[in-house]
């Protein structure tokens, strides 16, 4: 190799010194330089060039250790080293610059980053010096040796540094360090000291440390929590929006008093909502998360934050044999695996009548595979238990509503890896379930309707401090609920001479008080229900349902009519819109009334013609009223009648009109309301009387639909 | 000819055999950079049984409160305090971002913003924002996750349904419920795996079909069995007078018989599904009446539930009907609740329709975890999507109206693996676009899918030459909505 010329070596060395001298400036004013942004991107290219002066330099390393015997070889040695060196020399000093320039910007941890520059800068000066020192042809010394090794050495312990700044402390090892799960039981946890504090130290501490104590806040003891920073309080207890510690949190972060300020590590929703528990229950100091309520909040915030990332379960047992499963399936008992090529087993019994000790019995040859069994409401006896504590794999166990009374539940105890036990609906007492303290694996109890007291919850928790007992819903009587309205056990709204009125409630005890007169029903007075009422007129039956605990239902109302004289046949003259057919002529006979809705098939709809239906008798009956029930909801064209006629006689041909009724018209807001128009006449003897219902010709002009046509509608005709 | 082998033998020797050799390797090394799985072993299709999991589940029954109509998000859990604030003013532009119309407001000419009538406040551990008229779903907020970012592709209801229940916008594909029942099977064979149960709000509503809960193409022992409102909800099930159950066996058996000779003379597999429903029709006779008496619940349970659980028809008693089959193993219930389409009389008829759910929603949740069945139910509850956040119509201070919005709308679910107590997803200030983890409808049938322990690319049936799937072609599954 030609040496190169010594003009390459004088631009080189001039090179080096300038940069020197410039690394030397960064490092003295490097708090009193501001980037333009371009520079910004310079510096991010460190990473990028890093690489070059690692792998130059440890090659001159490498060659300095050679020892060539042949002489041209040795010249050879000499001017690889010295280009290497400057050429390494070089790179490590834009490297620094570079270096130097992205620490200027923001989020680096400043302990790590200070080892790493100053590594950086004194490899520079030391590769410098060695460079300087090879221009006599120095390479074989002793001390050349060693610089090359201080410079292998320095390259190792600052590349580190700088990888644990970019991809996080003991990014190499961090695969076979066995992770120590930093996080606390909750069962031990102190929200202070083991969840407050950890945030405050991780987000907050960078800068309100005794050492900086930005706005006169430090955050590092209770004490100086407690007596806040400059611009205020801290923490207010019981006030998290007057605390400025969470007050600061919520502000937009483009906000200037935002904290942490932009740029920083923010605290995330889990943290925020901790923060915001803590204080508002009281921002105590060394409160314990479990003596907290199973459901407070700031126990939930906490067991979340505390919540180790679930881990799938590991079943290290065989599968048992495939055939043997279906043997022992049926429809009464399913037995299925809890995945494709999974041992786990799983046992599910339905239909009481089909399940006896037996079909427990029947398992055991595969109890080292089942780990769950659900058999709520099956007649599970106390002695079973013992047959179920062979099953030494079960996790899942629900026994609700069994016929178990809990004398036997030690038996259960001895289940070494039952994590869930239901005993929801079954008289199970304190003194019973004791017997599960030696439970170690169980982390949940069901105990909803059971055998429990209100106070006994309580106990049995410090009993079994480590498992979460589920007590359900519990109804004190705090929260009355208003009952719904009796409903009518018959859909018979007409009757022909007297009716048993009926009405029933869903819920069981309740009283039901009624009126018969229209007056309002009260809960004092007027007579309850027994079965049924009789009634032989005309009646509105008025009522409310009562029962102890519950609020009265709001009164419900049942117009009752009475038709004496129920026509043999009924025919319709003309025919009824399509839409609004319901059962032809039968529907103005059903005894059935149409309610409010004119499309529930109840109701006959007319609206090119007039609604005209003939009432044949066998034997002439003595008439004087005709009631019509009509229906009229202005805002759906459905108006009340503009005239109702009635006409009887002995037979079709010979009718004379009896009576000529014009309804009141519909106005303006109206409510949809069905309602009957009594026609009275002197008594007459008909065996045929014709109803002629003529709708509204001109719908009058406050109407949307001025001008037109009106429906009529009509349900059932009465007559008396 | 016998030359011209002996020279390609003689041609063949070391150096060319590598060569050649190279070639091949490096063909098979494309290939697999090409597609990756090539070389894996076996199909899908060879590895899926249906009824069994792909892998161990995390939810082994589904309860799906389906309330149909589309409620809206923002008087229900998307909390929107600058609607408010710009009430009357114009939804700027850029916001609606050429978000096409429905024809109900495509007319319109100007979109004023409108703020919930309703006030919000903050609950449980993750301080999620609930309306006030959902009171009782607030008080169980620690058990559920709001999801506030779902979107869809439909902006009409059948469509919008549709695309819910079976994955796809047009009818006749497999519903969610007949592909859960063909994945997993029924736990128990007294009942049909798939209950659709159907009740109706007083507010404006939108008409459910039965080709919600078709099998499409799947088997018809897939398909979903209507429960009906009335007093018995099951129809037909009793033995008609002079029918006795050893009649009944009789009958069947024979019936069996002559289906057996058919089917073995045709071979059309739905003579022997055939078979099958009516011996299970036969084990319903005495599972069902036993299911549907609601006499012997506890007092607690209807002053939990409301006392209209115990009136056949109503949301309640479905709720409380759901619980008791899903108690009983039935994989998937489908509720259906009406009347949930608020274009006009927005804040009367919402509060109608919240006030006949609430309580029975939140019961249900209660009821399953105090029984112990949370952590093994999934419960879902929502619409099919959101409604906007301009007024249809003209707007007053106590009366207006919102129309359909597909591109966000909010959620709940909770048990069965969900990550309870938080509320996943954010829209931006005006509830108008999803700013953050959005969910699209195949991501969440792929992460329902994937809490049930199904894969949903796995989870394949081939039909017409091609493998259909619930999630069609798309979907992931949602890390972030899993415990």
């Amino acid at each position: 190799m030609n040496e190169p010329t010594g003009k390459w070596y004088r631009v080189g060395g001039s090179i080096l010194l300038a940069a020197n001298t410039f690394v030397l400036f960064l490092v003295c004013f490097s708090n009193s330089i501001v980037l333009p942004p371009w520079l910004q991107v310079v510096g991010r290219m460190h990473p990028l060039l890093l690489h070059f002066p690692i792998v130059i330099l440890l090659l001159a390393a490498l060659i300095a250790f050679i020892r060539p015997r042949d002489p041209a070889l040795q010249k050879w040695k000499h001017v690889a080293i010295r280009v290497l060196l400057l050429t390494g020399a070089l790179l490590t000093a834009f490297t620094v610059i570079m270096g130097i320039f992205l620490s200027k910007e923001a989020g680096y941890d400043e302990a790590g980053l200070q080892w790493h520059k100053w590594g950086g800068v004194i490899l520079l000066w030391l590769v410098s010096a060695l460079y300087v020192l090879t221009r006599r042809q120095l390479e074989d010394q002793w001390w050349m040796k060693g610089g090359m090794l201080l410079v292998t050495l320095l390259l190792l312990v600052t590349g580190h540094l700088g990888a644990d700044i970019t991809h996080g402390a003991n990014f190499v090892l961090a695969p076979v360090t066995p992770q120590q799960p930093k996080l606390v039981p909750l069962e031990k946890a102190e929200v202070y000291t083991d969840l407050v504090q950890p945030i405050l130290e991780e987000k907050c501490m960078g800068c309100h440390n005794a050492g900086k104590a930005k706005g006169g806040l430090v955050l590092e003891h209770p004490a100086q929590l407690l007596k806040g920073g400059k611009n205020g309080k801290a923490i207010v207890a019981g006030h998290p929006d007057q605390s400025l510690i969470y007050a600061r949190l919520l502000l937009p972060p483009d906000d200037k008093k935002h904290m942490p300020p932009a740029g920083k590590p923010q605290l995330n929703e889990k943290e925020t909502a901790l923060l915001y528990h803590w204080i508002k229950s009281g921002a105590s100091f060394n409160l314990k998360a479990i003596a907290l309520p199973m459901d407070d909040s700031l126990r939930m915030a906490a067991a979340s934050l505390l919540q180790a990332p679930a881990s799938e379960p590991v079943y290290d047992f065989a599968p048992a044999d495939e055939k043997l499963v279906q043997q022992l399936n049926n429809n009464y008992r399913v037995i299925y695996p809890i995945a494709q090529h999974a041992a786990p087993l799983v046992v599910n019994c339905y239909n009481k009548d089909q399940f006896n000790s037996k079909t427990i019995e029947e398992l055991l040859p595969l109890k080292k595979q089942i780990i769950e069994m659900h058999l709520q409401k099956m007649p599970v006896e106390d002695k079973d238990l013992k047959l179920l504590a062979s099953f030494k794999e079960l996790r899942v166990l629900n026994l609700n509503f069994t016929n178990i009374k809990g004398q036997t539940l030690a038996e259960l105890a001895s289940l070494p890896k039952l994590e869930r036990l239901s005993l929801s609906g079954t008289p199970v007492t304190l003194a019973a379930l004791q017997a599960l303290k030696s439970a170690k694996a169980l982390k949940e109890l069901y105990l909803w309707n059971s055998g429990l007291a209100a106070g006994d919850f309580e106990k049995l928790q410090k009993q079994l401090p480590q498992t979460a007992i589920v007590k359900g819903f519990i109804e004190d009587g705090s929260h009355p609920l208003k009952l719904n309205q009796p409903i009518l056990a018959s859909t018979d709204l007409v009757f022909k001479d007297k009716m048993q009125v009926c009405l029933r409630h869903p819920v069981k005890g309740v009283a039901i008080h009624y009126t018969l007169d229209g007056t309002a029903p009260d809960t004092v007075n007027s007579p309850v229900l027994k079965d049924s009422v009789e009634i032989s007129r005309n009646t509105v039956v008025r009522a409310v349902a009562t029962k102890n605990g519950w609020y009265a239902s709001d009164p419900v109302q049942f117009a009752f009519s009475r038709t004496t004289y129920i026509p043999d046949s009924v025919v319709l003259i003309t025919t009824p819109d399509g839409s609004y057919a319901g059962s032809g002529a039968l529907t103005l006979n059903d005894k059935q009334r149409g309610g409010a809705e004119q499309g529930n098939g109840k109701w006959l709809g007319y609206y090119k013609d007039p609604l005209a239906a003939l009432l044949i008798y066998k034997t002439p009956v003595p008439v004087s009223q005709v009631c019509v029930g009509i229906l009229s909801n202005v805002n759906g064209y459905i108006f009340p009648p503009s005239k109702i006629e009635i006409y009887g006689g002995q037979d079709p041909k010979h009718l004379k009109l009896l009576k000529k009724v014009i309804p009141a018209p519909g106005k303006k807001d109206d409510p949809s309301m069905s309602m009957d128009v009594k026609c009275d006449f002197p008594a007459t003897n008909v065996s045929c009387l014709k109803v002629v219902l003529t709708g509204l010709e001109k719908i009058p002009d406050w109407h949307p639909g001025k001008g037109g046509r009106g429906w009529v509608f009509a349900d059932e005709l009465m007559i008396n | 000819m016998k030359n011209e082998f002996l020279e390609h033998h003689l041609n063949m020797n070391r150096r060319k055999f590598l060569s050649n050799l190279s070639i091949g390797v490096g063909s098979l090394a494309l290939g697999s950079l090409l597609i990756p799985d090539i070389f894996s072993k076996g199909t899908d299709e060879l590895a899926f049984t249906p009824g069994v999991p792909h892998f161990a589940p995390k939810a082994k029954r589904i309860i799906y409160l389906f309330q149909n109509g589309a409620p809206s998000q923002l008087e229900s859990f998307d909390y929107k305090p600058k609607l408010r604030e710009m009430m009357g003013q114009e939804l700027p532009p850029s916001i609606r971002n050429g978000q096409r119309l429905t024809g109900m407001t495509s007319g319109q000419s100007s979109f004023p913003l409108v703020g919930s009538y309703y006030d919000f406040k903050q609950y449980g551990a993750s301080r999620a924002w609930i309306s006030d008229l959902f009171p009782h779903t607030a008080s169980i907020v620690d058990d559920i996750c709001i999801v506030r970012s779902m979107y869809t592709e439909a902006i009409n209801h059948d469509p919008a349904l549709t695309f819910f229940q079976t994955g796809a916008q047009q009818g006749n594909r497999a519903s969610f419920g007949s592909w859960m029942s063909y994945g997993l099977g029924s736990e128990n064979k007294n009942l049909p795996a798939f209950c659709v149960l159907l009740s109706r709000g007083k507010g404006n509503g939108q008409g459910v079909y039965s080709k919600l809960w078709s099998n499409g193409f799947l088997d018809s022992i897939h398909q979903g069995v209507q429960f009906s409102s009335g007093e018995s909800p099951v129809l037909y099930l009793n033995n008609p007078e002079g029918m006795d159950m050893a009649n009944r066996r009789q009958m069947l058996d024979q019936l069996a018989a002559l289906n057996e000779q058919s089917y073995k003379e045709f071979g059309d597999p739905e003579i022997s599904t055939k078979i099958q429903q009516y011996e299970m029709a036969y084990r319903m006779q005495t599972a069902v009446p036993e299911l549907t008496d609601l006499s012997k619940e506890p007092d607690d349970i209807v002053k939990l539930y409301g006392p209209e659980c115990l009136v056949p028809g109503t949301f309640a008693a479905n709720c409380l009907l759901a619980r008791k089959l899903s108690e009983s193993g039935v994989r998937f219930i489908q509720l259906y609740h009406q009347g949930w389409d608020q274009h006009g009389n927005l804040p009367n008829e919402m509060a109608g329709q919240a006030k006949d759910v609430d309580r029975a929603s939140a019961a249900l949740i209660t009821d399953l975890k105090q029984r112990g069945l949370l952590d093994e139910t999934l419960v879902i509850w929502g619409g099919e999507f959101g409604r906007t956040n301009y007024c249809q119509g003209k707007i007053q201070a106590d009366n207006y109206g919102r129309d359909h919005h597909p591109r966000c709308f909010s959620i709940w679910m909770a048990g069965g693996g969900v990550k309870p107590g938080i509320v996943y997803g954010e829209t931006d200030e005006f509830g108008y676009n999803i700013i953050k983890d959005p969910v699209h409808v195949h991501d969440f049938h792929a992460t329902v899918l994937h809490l049930m322990g199904l894969d949903h690319e796995k989870l394949t049936y081939k039909h017409q030459g091609r493998r259909y799937r619930l999630t069609d072609v798309a979907g992931k599954v949602l890390p972030g909505l899993m415990a």
